[in-house]
């Protein structure tokens, strides 16, 4: 024997394992045999064998499926599993979402509902959970686009299953979405558009100024931002260097607590319903000083750089005694007139003289369209009038408000006028929290018609 | 709103004891409007008379009303009557030059009032100017200063 190692009895008998090198499989058993001999089987599990009569490869089993009508499908699927629907004649796969045609774009979707999800959102960046369901006809989605209407940044939200969240809506406005279904095979229709549910959000921050009141306490006039959708129910005031965190639901606000001779700044944050808005920017700085009485500040000044029908001054400062507004001004060839937040009712009386001529007019009522009447005659843009009125207890709750005026109309020649007004501008109990000195619509006040605001201190 | 403190003196004359006339020159343009308060206790002095940059040729207009209620509107003259008593003399008196920096408009009003023991003043008028005031001159008819203090405020707007 060439080989000692063998030995044939009825047959062959394997008493020691034949290496590969000698023409054996190296293995002692059939399974190990088999695996040694097979292809590499990693990667290729559930597959079977193959061969084109030459070469033998590793290809997928034939796939086992029912077939059937729409209403036949099996009852207890499992995703992957193929079904051939004969109502359609088309292969159908369960999927998560149920039974999709395979190799067809899928259906659209229906059902989009939007839930608006306001709670501690930033102003303008509301957020919605749009809900809706796979379209039952057509593939099965491997995605879904979402457009909000009006558009957004970005412009499409997509996601493979409902629900979506939409973020970066611009607050109190209302939005409708619309969904599209996409695969491979191609992108559905779009859906329905969801009925229309307004975007709310914390709100806007405010923006302060500040005024010194006191030698300990100064008065903020908060302007509003936007809501955000929900009503603002107060601010919180917070001055800088830090001394308490002050709330208020109402402007003007008294932040009192301050130390005299020290500059503060103060920012707010407003609140609703759904949280807090930013913080503001800085106010001006202001410095609780002891305030001598009798003085006299300058609160605020405009000068038009463009015919303009008004001026008004808005949440004036209630920490002064009196007010003085002093004005100059061409109202082309119409009357000015100063009118206030009481309204522009109210009784006026007069001592002028235009040219020579004596007009002593007691009781006469006030204009009532445009305010109290500053002047009478023509005023005219090549001969501006200027006055002085004095606003007296303009921040009393308990007294009837009266402005008192210095007019003077000077002209080149004829017409010039001069006088005293007294107007009775009405209501005890309410202040003075804006002003406004005005021509008419048809008569503005010309360029550089200038009106300044002054404060004058009281005990 | 911001508020700042204004009013504020700008100048003020010694006590004149002699002279007709007194001027602040080179008036500040910081301000808006002026205000020019007047102590005058001169004898026998019944009129004061206000010009501004030194002009004198017909660029002022005004009407006066005095305690009686009799008015007189002068036009085109040459300097604006301020303040008047009938017998005695003057005593103190304040006048406003409204929008005295500005030099867009073509006038600056002018108005105020003087009071002495036997009437009080009213003036409303102005120059027709549209250039910044930048001197404001007081002078009399003919009696000289024997006791008068001139004293200019500048009123700033925010």
């Amino acid at each position: 024997m060439a080989n000692k190692d063998f030995k044939v009895k009825n047959g062959l008998d394997v008493s020691t394992p034949i290496p590969v090198s000698m023409g054996g499989t190296g293995q002692t058993s059939t399974a190990n045999t088999l695996n040694s001999l097979l292809p590499s089987q990693s990667g290729n599990s559930n597959k079977v064998l193959s061969t084109d009569g030459t070469n033998t490869t590793w290809a997928a089993q034939a796939v086992a499926y029912q077939r059937g009508g729409t209403a036949s499908r099996p009852a207890s699927p499992t995703a992957g599993d193929l079904y051939y629907n004969t109502d359609t004649n088309i292969f159908e796969q369960y999927t998560s979402l149920g039974w999709f045609a395979i190799a067809v774009a899928p259906g659209a979707p229906t059902g989009v509902t939007a839930t608006n999800q306001g709670t501690s959102r930033a102003f303008n960046n509301g957020q919605m959970s749009v809900a809706f369901t796979a379209g039952t006809s057509g593939g099965a989605p491997t995605s879904f686009i979402l457009t909000p209407n009006p558009a957004t940044s970005p412009t499409t939200f997509t996601s493979g299953s409902s629900p979506i969240v939409v973020t970066g809506l611009s607050s109190s406005t209302q939005y409708t979405h619309t969904v599209v279904s996409t695969s491979p095979y191609g992108t559905s229709a779009a859906s329905s558009a969801s009925s229309a549910v307004t975007a709310t959000t914390v709100p806007q921050a405010p923006s302060l100024v500040a005024t010194t009141l006191s030698e300990t306490s100064v008065s903020i006039a908060i302007t509003a931002g936007s809501t955000g959708g929900s009503a603002i129910t107060g601010y919180s005031i917070t001055s800088n260097p830090a001394t308490t965190t002050q709330t208020t639901s109402s402007s003007p606000y008294t932040f009192t607590g301050l130390t005299t001779g020290t500059a503060y700044t103060f920012t707010a944050y407003a609140s609703n319903a759904l949280g807090d808005s930013a913080t503001s920017t800085a106010s001006n700085s202001v410095t609780p000083v002891v305030i001598p009485v009798g003085s006299f500040e300058s609160i605020a000044s405009q000068r038009l750089t463009s015919p303009q029908q008004s001026i008004t001054f808005s949440s004036i400062p209630q920490g002064f005694k009196h007010l003085q507004v002093r004005w100059v001004g061409g109202f082309y060839d119409n009357y000015p007139y100063l009118t206030t937040n009481l309204g522009n009712t109210g009784k006026a009386s007069r001592i002028a003289y235009y040219n020579d001529t004596f007009y002593n007019n007691a009781n006469y009522i006030q204009d009532s369209t445009y305010g109290a009447e500053l002047f009478f005659g023509g005023v005219g843009n090549n001969n501006p009038a200027g006055g002085i009125i004095d606003i007296l207890d303009y921040s009393s709750t308990t007294k009837a408000k009266y402005a008192k005026s210095q007019i003077v109309r000077p002209y080149s020649g004829a017409y010039t006028m001069t006088g005293i007004f007294n107007f009775e501008l009405g209501y005890a109990t309410t202040a003075i929290t804006s002003l406004t000195v005005q021509g008419t619509a048809a008569y503005p006040m010309v360029t550089g018609s200038t009106v300044s605001l002054y404060g004058i201190k009281g005990a | 709103m911001a508020a700042g403190l204004t009013y504020e003196a700008i100048a003020t004359s010694s006590t004149l004891t002699s002279g007709t006339s007194y001027t602040f020159s080179s008036i500040s343009q910081s301000y808006t409007d002026l205000v020019l308060a007047c102590s005058v206790a001169t004898a026998s002095l019944t009129e004061l008379y206000i010009r501004v940059n030194g002009l004198s040729s017909g660029n002022y207009s005004y009407i006066t009303i005095d305690a009686s209620g009799t008015a007189s509107h002068q036009g085109n003259v040459n300097s604006i009557k301020f303040g008047s008593a009938t017998s005695s003399s003057l005593s103190t008196g304040n006048i406003s030059f409204l929008n005295y920096s500005g030099t867009t408009l073509p006038n600056k009003p002018i108005m105020g009032l003087c009071g002495s023991s036997d009437n009080t003043h009213h003036v409303g008028g102005g120059a027709h100017i549209t250039s910044a005031i930048t001197s404001i001159t007081i002078f009399t008819g003919s009696p000289s200063f024997t006791d008068a203090t001139f004293t200019l405020y500048g009123i700033a707007r925010a």
